[in-house]
């Protein structure tokens, strides 16, 4: 049994909620920080707090959060799973970091990208390589920088000179958003070819797998396209930080602004519905349903 | 010095404390700081023990919101709850330490996101971890002992890498008491005799910060934050509570020395050296300063790393002028509080400081230190501090400012560029002093003993500053901002100023005399990018706007920047080993770093 319904979608906003559109949305524990991102698991949900507080775990019949960060880990913007326990990188501004337990129960972090640039530690995104967990993508302020080895080397890609804020792995291809230079697409993370924009143009905060299209998260709103180019802006204007698509339902979208609320959508957006109660929404995952 | 003077000294202050307490308790009691007073002064009865119950209560009511809610605080509740808890357990009625409990054990605690609140948490998390070491766990989910391991680590790793490179959120007369009032209840309270040992050394550099530029109750000279709309008051922040407390030096006043946030120190054992509280009140003679602190955090928007911050300040008998080589990596680097230099004489509020600013404002400006997306965080941070964006604005840093300065002469320029959004600079001047305006140079008697004179590189206007009402009270002038404000319009401005005791002149009028005939010569501005003055006392000062500062020919090695120096101060930088001597009395600090290993990086806004 999953610590949360498998139907439900799971936000991340001031604290994690659960729930579906239509209905009322929980809060998982007390916690009311600036929740930016979120791994879903079986048997544990993970959520990264902006403003210095740090790295956080849920585990089943749980009455609080569990401290995963320590003194080093602090303002975490990215996390992704690598396995194991606590099986996880942390992406902060300060750079990437992993973390092991200590004898005494508490999670120690050793950071992987110190000795980069200034532009290039600062994390927003991680995407780790679906058939190799020893590679990772990193969204940085200075482009995508690439390791093979667990962070122990690093190498730039094409993309530098932008801030890249979102990187996911669909239809067989690694996908960046770009602040300035908007959609990007790649067989092997390193080499990118640029895929257009709306006409709208702005940052993209959030990329997403629907059906045979990306949706994107962008300055003004959600957008939907694929790697021809064509990019159609539609719904609500707002700088759109997040964007999820359902498992079962191509056309079954929820966004989530920074600040502009929840909103979703059931008709690959046509109509918009904005679910009341939330104003930052920085982080969606979706059901789990196959 | 002999047990005698330190004894003294102690003395002196414990008559202070006795002026603080009595005084503060006689005027309200309102928050968990400020309950130190009245749990040293008051008896136990229960109508005392009923107010201290109220006030836990009231401190800490807030909860999270909804079903499950639980007490919610942050820094600025944790560190005086571990403080309450660790000191006066045996004194404080049960409910309240229940409540007190309640919210370390079960609350929802926010770090925060700078040095000091950082400090803050730690020193309290350590505090409540030892005092309920028997607890499963703590508010967190990890047991004391993680809890007081993690807080011991980040303690020590940030005062070793105070000792090395200098304090990170350095000389701030707002914060510079949250960092030092956590030092001192640690000091009393902490088991670990190594964490003891390192904490009291750091404090004797903390009380060394203050010494060195203090000024009859001013914090002279530049400051890594000194906002919210401060910098021009006589007294800003709360330092003023622990000048008085550790050097007098000015009439007990029960509305600026008694700031909440100095009273867990002022009801504490700790006494500094007696030593530094002569070096603060020495004025007998005119000395420089020199210090280094660390480099800014500055974690994107920018190409490089910011360098160290070198400090200069130079302590006359009747002024203070200091200003600082920030070390800011260029354009987008632009820290909001940030205070690059000022003079400083005896007078009252907005009556003695002159400084000015480019009131840098990209968009850039915030993201460069805060993780918001840098799309929104100009209207995010602008909603809770609009003043952070407001044209007038005299604080914060600007990447076009450089500085030089020798002695009681400071050259300040700006090359902005032209498409800014504020391509001028702000020039603040008292309104109090009769301005004599001759051939370019502004120039001001202070009636305390020191003549200026300004020379405005631009045309400028004259206009006024008033902002009506204060976020804070004041002593003698009710508004937040009061005087001149000279628009310097052009986005390659500057300003010369020197300020020379009045006694080495026949008068005034001799003073402007033989200012306005000695004309700077600013030809090769901003072409050349180097300005050049001629100080009344025969040097002569050379400025390249980006490259090399000259003095009598000599460039200014900033590089070769102790940790401190001054008169009777030996502290170089890198070491982690300090001298302060005065007379016979010496205090020797060495915080036996081991060079071999790293520091623990800051990652945290300082």
């Amino acid at each position: 049994m999953e610590i949360i319904p498998s139907n439900h979608w799971i936000i991340g906003s001031n604290g994690v909620y659960h729930g579906t559109p239509r209905n009322s949305w929980t809060r998982v524990g007390a916690q009311e920080y600036g929740i930016s991102s979120l791994i879903r698991e079986p048997n544990r949900l993970l959520a990264g707090a902006s403003w210095g507080s740090g790295l956080w775990e849920w585990t089943e019949n749980s009455d609080r959060w569990k401290q995963l960060h320590d003194e080093t880990l602090t303002e975490v913007i990215a996390i992704a799973s690598i396995g194991g326990n606590p099986g996880l990188i942390a992406g902060s501004p300060y750079g990437v970091a992993t973390g092991s337990y200590d004898e005494i129960g508490a999670v120690r972090w050793t950071h992987h990208s110190d000795t980069l640039q200034v532009n290039e530690r600062f994390t927003n995104a991680i995407l780790v390589h679906p058939r190799d967990t020893s590679t990772w993508l990193i969204g940085t302020e200075s482009g995508v920088i690439v390791t093979t080895n667990s962070g122990s080397t690093w190498k730039q890609t094409t993309i530098t000179d932008t801030p890249v804020r979102a990187l996911i792995y669909g239809q067989n291809l690694f996908w960046a958003g770009t602040d300035n230079k908007g959609i990007w697409c790649s067989e092997d993370g390193i080499h990118w070819l640029s895929v257009g924009h709306t006409v709208d143009g702005g940052a993209i905060f959030g990329l997403s797998e629907a059906g045979n299209s990306i949706l994107a998260g962008t300055e003004h709103g959600v957008a939907i396209g694929d790697s021809s180019g064509k990019w159609n802006r539609m719904g609500p204007r707002y700088l759109c930080a997040s964007v999820a698509c359902h498992p079962r339902s191509s056309l079954s979208w929820l966004s989530g602004g920074a600040p502009g609320g929840l909103w979703y959508t059931q008709d690959g957006g046509e109509y918009w519905y904005q679910i009341e109660g939330f104003v930052n929404v920085h982080s969606i995952l979706a059901p789990r349903e196959a | 010095m002999s047990n005698i003077i330190q004894e003294t000294y102690n003395g002196e202050v414990d008559t202070r404390v006795e002026k603080i307490i009595r005084s503060r308790v006689a005027t309200n009691i309102g928050g968990l700081w400020d309950l130190n007073a009245l749990l040293k002064f008051e008896e136990n009865n229960t109508q005392i023990d009923a107010q201290i119950v109220q006030i836990v209560k009231k401190s800490l009511s807030d909860q999270t919101d909804g079903w499950g809610g639980r007490p919610a605080g942050g820094p600025f509740h944790v560190f005086p709850c571990g403080a309450l808890i660790a000191r006066w357990s045996d004194r404080l009625p049960e409910e309240a330490i229940m409540i007190i409990k309640n919210f370390m054990i079960d609350g929802v605690l926010e770090r925060g996101n700078t040095e000091n609140h950082w400090l803050m948490f730690y020193v309290g998390s350590l505090l409540a971890a030892q005092y309920w070491s028997g607890e499963d766990r703590m508010w967190n989910d990890l047991s004391p002992e993680a809890v007081k391991r993690e807080a011991t680590r980040w303690i020590l790793g940030m005062i070793e890498r105070t000792a090395v490179n200098g304090h990170h959120e350095y000389d701030s007369p707002q914060y510079h008491t949250e960092h030092l009032v956590p030092m001192i209840i640690l000091l009393e309270h902490a088991v670990d005799s190594n964490l003891r040992k390192q904490v009291e050394q750091v404090l004797a550099l903390y009380v060394a910060d203050m010494a060195l530029e203090y000024y009859y109750g001013a914090w002279a000279g530049a400051h890594c934050r000194e906002g919210y709309r401060e910098n021009t008051w006589k007294r800003s922040g709360s330092i003023s509570g622990l000048q008085y407390l550790y050097f007098g030096d000015e009439p007990f006043n029960s509305i600026y020395h008694t700031h909440p946030f100095c009273i867990p120190a002022v009801t504490a054992k700790y006494r500094p050296p007696a030593l530094f509280a002569e070096m603060a009140l020495d004025r007998t003679r005119p000395y420089i300063v020199k210090k280094t602190k660390a480099p800014r955090t500055i974690y994107r928007r920018v190409k490089t790393e910011a360098k160290p911050v070198r400090k200069y300040t130079y302590m006359s008998p009747s002024f203070a002028l200091g200003s600082s080589q920030t070390g800011l990596p260029g354009p987008g680097s632009g820290p909001i509080d940030l205070i690059s230099w000022d003079l400083t004489w005896q007078g009252e509020n907005q009556e003695a400081k002159i400084s000015c600013n480019h009131p840098y404002r990209s968009p850039e400006r915030f993201s460069a230190f805060l993780v918001g997306y840098p799309q929104q965080i100009g209207r995010q941070i602008g909603s809770d501090k609009p003043y952070l964006q407001w044209p007038d604005r005299l604080f914060g840093a600007s990447p076009y400012e450089r500085i030089m300065q020798h002695k009681g002469t400071i050259i300040v320029l700006y090359k902005i560029p032209p498409d800014d959004e504020t391509p001028y600079i702000n020039l603040f001047l008292p309104r109090n002093i009769a301005w004599v305006e001759r051939s370019g140079w502004i120039m001001g008697d202070t009636g305390t003993g020191a003549y200026m004179a300004l020379f405005p590189i631009g045309p400028y206007e004259w206009t006024e500053i008033r902002e009506a009402g204060s976020a804070r009270f004041l002593a003698s002038n009710p508004n937040q901002i009061d005087g001149w404000l000279l628009r310097i319009n052009d986005i390659y401005s500057g300003l010369i100023l020197e300020t020379q005791e009045s006694e080495g002149h026949e008068s005034f009028e001799t003073f402007c005399t033989s200012r306005s005939a000695l004309q700077p010569d600013v030809e090769s501005w901003p072409e050349q990018n180097m300005v050049s003055v001629d100080t009344l006392e025969g040097s002569r000062m050379e400025m390249s706007y980006d490259s090399v500062h000259k003095v009598d020919g000599e460039p200014i090695a900033y590089d070769d920047y102790p940790l401190y120096g001054a008169p009777g101060v030996d502290a170089p930088l890198g070491t982690g080993k300090m001298k302060f001597c005065r007379g016979t009395h010496e205090i020797n600090l060495d915080f036996c770093v081991d060079n071999s290993q790293p520091l623990l990086p800051i990652r945290v806004i300082g």
